[in-house]
């Protein structure tokens, strides 16, 4: 059975990080617009938890169950500057609303730009996700940092997304 | 010579207030030339007749700047392919003055005027009163520092060297 998507990087080339990115719907559910979350953060990953369980019955025979991934991904470093459309979303509800229905509810896509073709890469949207900002600060002399993390969630929509001129990302949910 | 005020070493700098206003500087000046405006900015600075690059003549009351290129110290990418590159400028200010041998006054003035213009570049630096060369101005840092007799003829003439060093950030935004 053949993959699909398939990779459209070089052959033979590993694939550069910043064609995995995670955004934030700051616009409407209707009307999205989706802002890259990880400016100036060095170092992140989406950790899945399948709930993995294993056993072995008195033959030998061992038998693991898996769930649906819960999916969890921390950026640290997160150093909040003049214009990052998601740092200021996130800010806004979480430092200073303090809306925890509005937090759980972010609306989030990940889009693999180095799957499917280049001008479609495949994409998944979480519409339901957690986000939270786990603290606020930093050393004094340096810069105000607000780590956070993403729990991804809701009824995930898998389709592809586009970027148009100046990069704004739009999603076309899979027929 | 004498130092003025505001150059004179004093212990206590609890007084300094940091926002010590910009150094007025042409943005148009190249690193090199906005290096030795900033230099002859010194309040004791009167003392030299001139402050030529690369060169430095063994006439009392002259001085040269020479610049030792650019050191890249760091490269770092966000998870969005934005480039950070943390660089660092060297330069040697090498200050002729007068210095007979035996001449205790004299080299009592020419090690005060040298460490008076290392305070001032520390303080110029923490004020943020000094040129700034790359894209995050409130990180940058210029220091001047080791500052010390480099030589001293039979015809009263010392030679006296400062390492200064320029350390900013540039950054890259991916396309």
């Amino acid at each position: 059975m053949a993959n699909d998507p398939t990779f459209n990087t070089p052959a033979g080339q590993t694939i550069a990080r910043e064609m995995l990115i995670a955004y934030l719907n700051t616009g409407s559910s209707s009307s999205p617009t989706w802002s890259a979350i990880g400016t100036r953060v060095e170092n992140s990953s989406a950790e899945y938890d399948w709930g993995e369980d294993t056993t072995q019955d008195v033959l030998g025979n061992t038998y693991s169950t898996m769930k649906n991934p819960v999916i969890t991904q921390s950026f640290d470093g997160v150093k909040l500057s003049e214009g990052d459309a998601a740092y200021e979303a996130i800010w806004t509800k979480g430092v200073k609303e303090q809306n925890p229905q509005a937090l759980s509810n972010m609306d989030v896509l990940i889009v693999h730009f180095y799957a499917g073709t280049a001008a479609s890469p495949f994409a998944e949207r979480y519409p339901q996700s957690m986000v939270r900002p786990t603290s606020i600060g930093g050393e004094g002399g340096g810069n105000i940092e607000m780590p956070l993390e993403i729990t991804y969630g809701g009824a995930r929509q898998t389709g592809t997304a586009s970027k148009g001129t100046g990069g704004a990302i739009t999603f076309t949910p899979a027929a | 010579m004498a130092l003025d005020a505001e150059s004179r070493v004093d212990g206590n700098r609890d007084d300094v207030v940091l926002d010590g206003g910009d150094f007025d500087w042409d943005e148009g000046l190249t690193a090199l030339e906005a290096m030795r405006e900033f230099i002859a900015s010194y309040p004791a600075f009167d003392v030299l007749s001139q402050l030529d690059i690369d060169y430095a003549d063994r006439v009392p009351a002259t001085a040269g700047l020479f610049p030792s290129g650019l050191v890249e110290i760091r490269r770092r990418a966000d998870l969005l392919g934005n480039v950070t590159v943390e660089n660092q400028y060297n330069f040697a200010l090498y200050t002729v003055m007068t210095k007979a041998p035996g001449d205790d006054a004299g080299a009592l003035a020419n090690a005060e005027w040298q460490m008076g213009f290392q305070e001032w570049v520390q303080q110029r630096s923490v004020c943020g009163a000094a040129p700034t060369f790359g894209d995050e101005p409130r990180t940058e840092r210029i220091t001047a520092q080791n500052g010390a007799i480099y030589s001293a003829d039979e015809e009263g003439t010392a030679v006296y060297a400062i390492q200064l060093s320029v350390t900013f950030e540039r950054h890259y935004r991916k396309g």
